[in-house]
């Protein structure tokens, strides 16, 4: 799962890139559209610059037609010499001037007129002050716009006249005849609301606005908004900038969705010492627009653009790889798990292969398999009570580690009743071992009465040894592939060519069980095969000193375990009524050593199987570095026989193999039911 | 360059009469710089010199003779100051008068700011000590004027150049003309008992001079 969820982190982190990109790059792009815009208004201000400097030129221009009008001429001539009849040169020249401003376009006429004779004193005003000015008396040569047009100049000027703003021309008065000045004409243009509406009108852009501002108050302005009335504070804090550049940056005001964007720039003449300015004022920027609506202002231009094959083809690609890798790394495995786990259902294993898995699989294939033990080890369970039959039932119902015994295989073939007949056999006979017997070098004799273990331990012989502590007890596992099921072969009896029928008789059968069956072998009465054997003296030969058979039954011998052969054997007898004496098998004489060398078979001399298995136990926990002290064999054998006893009535199988391994670096012990 | 001569017998005090001189190239900047859109000449007719000469910005002082106790007065007539330089002594009480058909509102440098001087009003304010003090119209921006405070004897020349001074101790003086913040020219002049006429040739005016006021 390591490249799917390296693929998973990678995928997450291009579409968290790609959504951060397309969130930061709306950023910049907002910035560059506010900085379009900027510039835009930028652009907006120079052409109201520039329309306001065609309206003084086109104001000097009216102001200079007029001052060569021959009646002022005229009248302006004689008040420059001093004629005392000033009152008349003011209605003339007022008379006159009226009729010529009457032939100007309404919005074309001026608010302010002004002539001067040739030392400033007014002549004429119309206007703001004229009812106060003095004809002939009150001049206005500070002016700078009166005096340099007296010295020959045509100009224009800005004046802030009772709270009121003028752009004002003014132009010479020349008398050609005489070839002097002798006076000048003024005319002032008020700019209000509707100056405003026309300036704007003559802007390119219907969503600028301007704005006129004098003595800190809006004086004229095409829009109304509250945020405008804040500017001259802005004006404030630019104000340097604006004397420097003659106009501010394009700055925003008010609230950021409903605000403006203004350029702020100087008016020129007098009345910039008054704070006169004005503002073209654009739309709000759209400088921090977010990611929807950049998204919104994609038009169909913009998809045309968009690359449609790289970023479909590049998510194909994406979603391909993450279900390859989805199916390698999952799919795959967890199939694979899910059918072993279903055989496991079914019975056809026992126990699922960790190693057939990696990482977390194989995690949970190890707890599927801890699980099945702890499950089969709990108290009261099947497998449980198979152990402690093997082992003894733990003291306080305490389970023993390290002991686990499993069949493989579930459904068995009919054991012989020979094998059954051993579940029958009577419970603690009395055995004692020779000192003598190769066996005895295998077996620990002495400490049979000590230890709870062998005084709880539910076997067959009061005096068997225990395993020792729970450390040192053996596990039975079962064998997990069936292939290593060991081969069944016939026990040869020695001398007798076979174990006649009349050699084996029930010892007794249950009921519920006809199939189970108790062999009691005792004498042959077969005189043909000459096989009657003495078990007893087989056993005596084989290092037991003495048995002692059951009260009832003085004659019968227990066997530890029968052959394949003994088994089918003793099943003819139990159907052939003439068969059903009990009959002795006499062993030979000298029964051979067996030779530890050579592992019998299960089904073979079980004694020798026992014995070979007890061997096998003890060297490989002396590999181990256990303690083998406590664990004899008639201890050993019993509880093996036992197990196996258990396992051939649970499975109905012919025998059972024990193998010896180590787990965990401790020595191990599993039991496997032969089917065949 | 000196120019002295005897004009009339000798007395215990002689007027003195001079002209102020200007350099062939003048930089005269007027004190109000604001323009409107365009200025351009006339097709007609050439246009004249600036009315404002430098000169009417001028004070001649007599270093050693004190002037008498004449009450000065400053004119806001015509939307200017009349004289451009008010030339007072220490202690003297100024009248600024307003003879305009229009309020001004008046700034005095040190003294003063936006006192109101309606038409045909007066505001006296007492310089006490020397020193140049500029006079404003908030109002009208190009209203600037300036009371020179000295304790010696100055007038005031007109557009001409020229001045004068009466009745002037005969022996040595030292006669200094200044100019916007600082004295332009020194020269030491011997009066006689007859009336005296000089002529000063001024130095060229530096933008320094023009900056340092």
């Amino acid at each position: 799962m390591w490249f799917t969820r390296v693929w998973i982190v990678l995928l997450a982190a291009a579409a968290g890139l790609a959504l951060g990109i397309a969130s930061v790059v709306s950023g910049p792009a907002g910035r560059d559209l506010t900085a379009i815009a900027m510039r835009g208004l930028d652009r907006m201000q120079h052409n109201a610059e520039l329309l306001l400097r065609i309206q003084a030129r086109d104001w000097i221009d009216t102001v200079s037609t007029l001052a060569s009008d021959a009646t002022v001429v005229s009248v302006l001539e004689r008040a420059s010499d001093g004629a005392k009849e000033v009152g008349k040169l003011r209605d003339r020249a007022s008379s006159r001037l009226l009729t010529l401003l009457g032939q100007l376009k309404a919005e074309d006429r001026p608010k302010l007129v002004i002539a001067v004779d040739a030392q400033g004193k007014q002549v004429y005003r119309l206007g703001p002050g004229e009812e106060r000015y003095r004809p002939g008396v009150d001049g206005l040569i500070g002016y700078p716009v009166i005096s340099q047009a007296l010295r020959g100049y045509q100009l224009d000027d800005t004046w802030s006249l009772d709270g009121k703003l003028y752009l004002v021309a003014a132009a010479p008065v020349i008398s050609r005849a005489r070839g002097r000045y002798v006076g000048a004409l003024l005319l002032g243009q008020r700019i209000d609301a509707v100056f405003a509406s026309r300036l704007k009108a003559r802007l390119a852009g219907n969503k600028t606005n301007v704005a006129f501002y004098l003595r800190g108050a809006m004086v004229a302005s095409t829009v109304s908004t509250e945020a405008l009335k804040i500017l001259p504070r802005s004006f404030d804090k630019h104000r340097k900038q604006i004397k420097r550049l003659g106009r501010s940056a394009a700055i925003h005001i008010g609230p950021k969705a409903a605000g403006h964007t203004v350029v702020m720039a100087a008016l020129p003449g007098e009345a910039s010492s008054h704070d006169a300015f004005y503002a073209v004022v654009g739309p709000p920027p759209h400088a921090h627009a977010g990611l929807g609506e950049a998204i919104g202002r994609v038009d169909s231009q913009d998809m045309k653009r968009f690359p449609w094959l790289l970023v479909i083809g590049a998510a194909l690609a994406l979603a391909v790889l993450g279900i390859l890798l989805v199916h390698i790394e999952g799919s795959r495995p967890v199939g694979r798990l899910a059918a072993e786990l279903s055989r496991l259902a079914k019975g056809d294993t026992t126990r699922v292969e960790p190693r057939a898995h990696a990482g977390r699989l194989r995690q949970i294939a190890q707890a599927v398999n801890d699980a099945i033990e702890r499950s089969r080890r709990a108290p009261g369970s099947v497998a449980a009570k198979d152990i402690n039959q093997i082992l003894g039932a733990p003291e306080d119902n305490v389970t023993r580690p390290g002991l686990s015994m499993e069949p493989t295989g579930t459904e068995m073939p009919p054991l012989a009743a020979g094998v059954k007949a051993l579940s029958r056999i009577p419970s603690k006979p009395k055995v004692e071992v020779a000192p003598q017997s190769p066996m005895a070098g295998a077996i620990d004799t002495s400490p049979f009465d000590r230890g709870r273990d062998i005084e709880d331990a539910p076997t067959m012989l009061d005096s068997s040894p225990t395993f020792g502590t729970s450390d040192n007890l053996p596990s039975i596992k079962p064998l997990t592939d069936p292939n290593d099921l060991p081969s069944v072969k016939p026990i040869e009896l020695p001398g007798a060519g076979g174990i006649d029928a009349p050699d084996l008789m029930p010892i007794s059968s249950r009921g519920d069980e006809p199939s189970s069956l108790n062999v009691r072998v005792g004498r042959s009465s077969d005189p043909s095969d000459g096989a009657e054997t003495d078990f007893s003296a087989l056993l005596e030969d084989s290092g037991v000193r003495s048995m002692s058979p059951p009260d009832d039954e003085a004659h019968d011998t227990v066997m530890s375990s029968v052959s394949q052969q003994l088994a089918h054997r003793s099943e003819r007898e139990l159907s052939d009524p003439d068969l059903s004496e009990p009959t002795a098998v006499q062993p030979p004489r000298h029964m051979p050593t067996p030779e530890p060398q050579e592992p019998a078979s299960p089904l073979d001399d079980i004694d020798a199987y026992f014995e070979q298995v007890y061997k096998d136990f003890i060297a490989i926990k002396r590999q181990c570095g256990e303690n083998v002290e406590n664990i004899t064999y008639d201890r050993f054998a019993t509880k093996l026989r036992k197990n196996r006893e258990n396992l051939m009535s649970r499975y109905d199988c012919k025998g059972v193999k024990f193998q010896v391994y180590v787990k965990d670096g401790k020595a191990a012990l599993k039991a496997t039911p032969i089917k065949s | 360059m000196l120019v002295l001569s005897a004009l009339a017998p000798p007395a215990e005090a002689a007027p003195l009469l001079g002209m102020l001189k200007l350099p062939a190239k003048i930089v005269h900047k007027p004190r109000y710089k604001a323009k409107g859109f365009w200025k351009f000449p006339n097709n007609v007719l050439n246009t004249l010199p600036p009315l404002a000469d430098a000169r009417r910005s001028m004070v001649v002082v007599l270093v050693g003779t004190h002037a008498k106790g004449i009450a000065p007065v400053l004119r806001m007539v015509d939307a200017r100051f009349d004289p451009p330089v008010l030339p007072v002594k220490p202690g003297d009480a100024v009248s600024f008068v307003n003879m305009d058909r229009q309020l001004h509102l008046l700034d005095v440098t040190s003294a003063f700011n936006g006192k109101r001087v309606g038409p045909g009003d007066k505001v006296v304010h007492t310089f006490p000590k020397k020193g140049s003090y500029t006079v404003k119209c908030s109002e009208l921006p190009h209203m600037i004027g300036t009371v020179f405070v000295t304790p010696n004897v100055a007038a005031v020349p007109n557009g001409k150049g020229e001045f004068r001074f009466d009745n002037v101790d005969a022996g040595s003086h030292t006669l200094r003309v200044w100019y916007r913040g600082r004295y332009l020219h020194t020269q030491s002049i011997t009066m006689g008992k007859r009336k005296t006429s000089l002529e000063i040739q001024l130095p060229p005016i530096t933008p320094a001079a023009e900056s340092k006021e």
